[in-house]
């Protein structure tokens, strides 16, 4: 039973882990809180579903089309949703915050609708990467699960080599540390803006493949993946990348305990009220800075 | 001063209105409106309609005067809402109150949701009011024995039967709302208000109590919103949790408000009146229906960001 627990929490930890990354990379870097960053996983899943019934494609084929995807949306959100907003005039900072979290609240449900009439609003799941099941101290575990999380920290690893070893990642993190700064120095910033979009898109895209892979994904589905995102941005605390591993881990292992121990329909209340707690005692999470 | 844009509706500009003005002229229509040979169905939109705009009314008051993004306007509204609608189910009290009641509970509803308030800032306290809601429909499917969780609670009794009757009980509510509002917004609490949401530090070195005064916001707003939500189910016949306490309904409250007018109370009514009766007369769109709202609210966000009232004072400032 323990180690079931364990088991099953350290793969779900993983693929929380790997979806919440791009969403406090976008928020550390630009300040953007991107409230359809549920349905872009969600999108991803899908298009990667939809690509994989089509004809006899090869895993790699099916996760490049919803990576691909992913990218897609994420540079539409930016040039439809994003960049219109920064650019209107008059608007109070706390304003810009409003519109920005409206107007893409706004964009989840035109995607939302767009996915739902063109492909069904039912739940769909992409087909496993590789089969057969290991034995793991005596609970059987699916390989492609244990593929699933080798796949999200590896891409994670390679994350955190991009931005802590090359020219462009370091400039990354030079523009959440302080974007002035970086423009006396020459930088265009809003290249680095576009490229932050992009890392974001192929994150969401494989984040969102592997979602549809383990659990599924449906249409309508986007907003919940988003609150989940949420609490463990928070908990870790905005814009903190190493915070929100940490808090990726603790929010899996409790909503897999509490799925276990009480019942799977109260999974998400437990993470929702360490929010709240977070939020109130110490509301800048566990590593953020304000 | 002469620009042809600005030249062209030159009776708008010489005509000394003022929205007060117009919303007086406005109130003798609405009371008549019901008697101008419509359908017992376009009244019954019309209703729900005004319900909305006392939502948005509600809405305004924090985010336009306080300066607090509230995501979370269906957790005052499904707190009243559901308040009343358990204590009428369980026999316990007559319609009217249940309605007081649920009114109150709203208010102290408030309170909750000014308490994070006070600590965070900006996104942050826009997220919490989103989680609050999150927490409230978790409480509601927890507990369904009482609440009805995801089916929804059934009010035996009813205000009225009367259609007619029901659309002026909505608008009495929606018009006493309005004034009290606007009264509040226009008298010196809201000017504190203001400067309280607009610049915390400088507020308070003037003396103002930030607690104090955003505390009283909360409760004020969270009243009205309680009452009309209260009021709404046993309009309805029914609370469910699709229509009292979700996130989405939070969004369409913001939606109206920012296109009929931050700031000016009375374009967020009209803005709320105007989503209901464009979200029923895209209905025979189907699905397609939330798609076309969707699209015609983010037009508005980005190419109309002060909204329809926001239209008329840049005209008047022109001139």
């Amino acid at each position: 039973m323990l180690v079931q627990l364990l088991i099953s929490g350290f793969l779900i930890s993983a693929i929380y882990a790997l979806a919440t990354t791009g969403f406090t990379l976008l928020y550390g870097v630009s300040g953007i809180l991107n409230l359809a960053h549920g349905t872009t996983l969600v999108t991803a899943g899908i298009v990667a579903w939809y690509v994989a019934g089509l004809t006899s494609f090869g895993p790699l084929q099916i996760i490049v089309a919803g990576v691909t995807s992913g990218v897609v949306v994420g540079l539409l959100t930016y040039a439809l949703i994003v960049r219109p907003i920064q650019r209107l005039e008059g608007l109070s900072e706390a304003d810009e915050h409003v519109f920005m979290l409206v107007g893409t609240l706004l964009w989840t449900i035109i995607l939302q609708e767009i996915l739902a009439n063109v492909f069904g609003d039912v739940p769909v799941s992409v087909p496993q990467i590789v089969s057969g099941v290991v034995n793991i101290f005596g609970v059987r575990t699916p390989i492609s699960s244990l593929m699933v999380a080798a796949i999200s920290w590896g891409l994670l690893g390679a994350l955190w080599l991009y931005v802590g070893f090359t020219k462009s990642g370091r400039s990354l993190l030079a523009a959440s540390i302080n974007p002035r700064g970086l423009v006396l120095c020459g930088f265009n910033l809003t290249m680095i803006h576009q490229v932050v979009w992009i890392i974001y898109g192929l994150l969401a895209g494989v984040a969102g493949v592997l979602i549809a892979m383990v659990h599924g994904v449906s249409p309508s589905g986007g907003l919940e993946l988003t609150a989940t995102a949420f609490s463990i941005v928070i908990l870790g605390g905005l814009g903190s990348v190493t915070g929100s591993l940490i808090a990726a881990n603790i929010i899996g292992f409790i909503e897999t305990a509490t799925a276990y121990l009480v019942g799977p329909s109260l999974r998400s209340l437990p993470s929702l009220i360490i929010l709240v707690a977070v939020l109130y005692f110490r509301p800048q999470g566990l590593f953020g800075r304000r | 001063m002469n620009h042809p844009a600005t030249a062209a509706p030159s009776i708008l500009r010489r005509l000394p209105f003022s929205t007060t003005a117009l919303a007086w002229l406005a109130v003798p229509c609405l009371i008549a409106l019901p008697f101008l040979g419509l359908s017992e169905y376009a009244i019954g939109i019309f209703t729900l309609g005004l319900f909305f705009a006392v939502y948005a009314m509600g809405w305004d008051l924090l985010f336009g005067y306080a300066g607090e993004p509230n995501f979370g306007a269906t957790f005052l509204i499904g707190v009243g809402a559901y308040t009343a609608a358990m204590l009428n189910s369980n026999g316990i009290a007559p319609p009217w109150i249940c309605v007081i009641a649920g009114s109150v509970m709203s208010v102290i509803a408030g309170v909750l949701l000014a308490l994070p308030a006070l600590r965070l800032r900006g996104p942050y306290f826009g997220l919490v009011t989103l989680v609050a809601v999150l927490i409230l429909r978790q409480l509601i499917i927890l507990f369904s024995h009482q609440t009805g969780g995801e089916i929804g609670i059934a009010v035996p009794d009813v205000l009225t039967l009367s259609a007619v009757a029901n659309y002026e009980i909505a608008l009495a509510c929606a018009i006493v709302s309005a004034i009290m509002i606007v009264l509040v917004a226009r008298s010196p609490f809201g000017l504190i208000l203001q400067a309280v949401g607009q610049d915390p530090l400088n507020a308070q070195a003037m003396g103002f109590s930030i607690v104090k005064y955003k505390l009283a916001a909360f409760c004020y707003s969270a009243f009205f919103s309680g009452l009309a939500g209260a009021l709404m189910t046993f309009y309805m016949g029914t609370a469910s949790l699709n229509v009292f306490v979700d996130a989405s309904v939070g969004v369409q409250i913001i939606i109206a408000a920012i296109i009929g007018g931050r700031r000016t109370i009375i374009g967020p009514a009209i803005g709320g009146v105007f989503l209901v009766v464009l979200g029923e007369y895209m209905r025979p769109f189907g699905r397609l229906s939330e798609l076309i709202v969707a699209v015609i609210a983010l037009l508005v966000l980005l190419f109309l960001p002060n909204g329809l009232l926001g239209l008329l004072k840049l005209k008047r400032s022109a001139r």
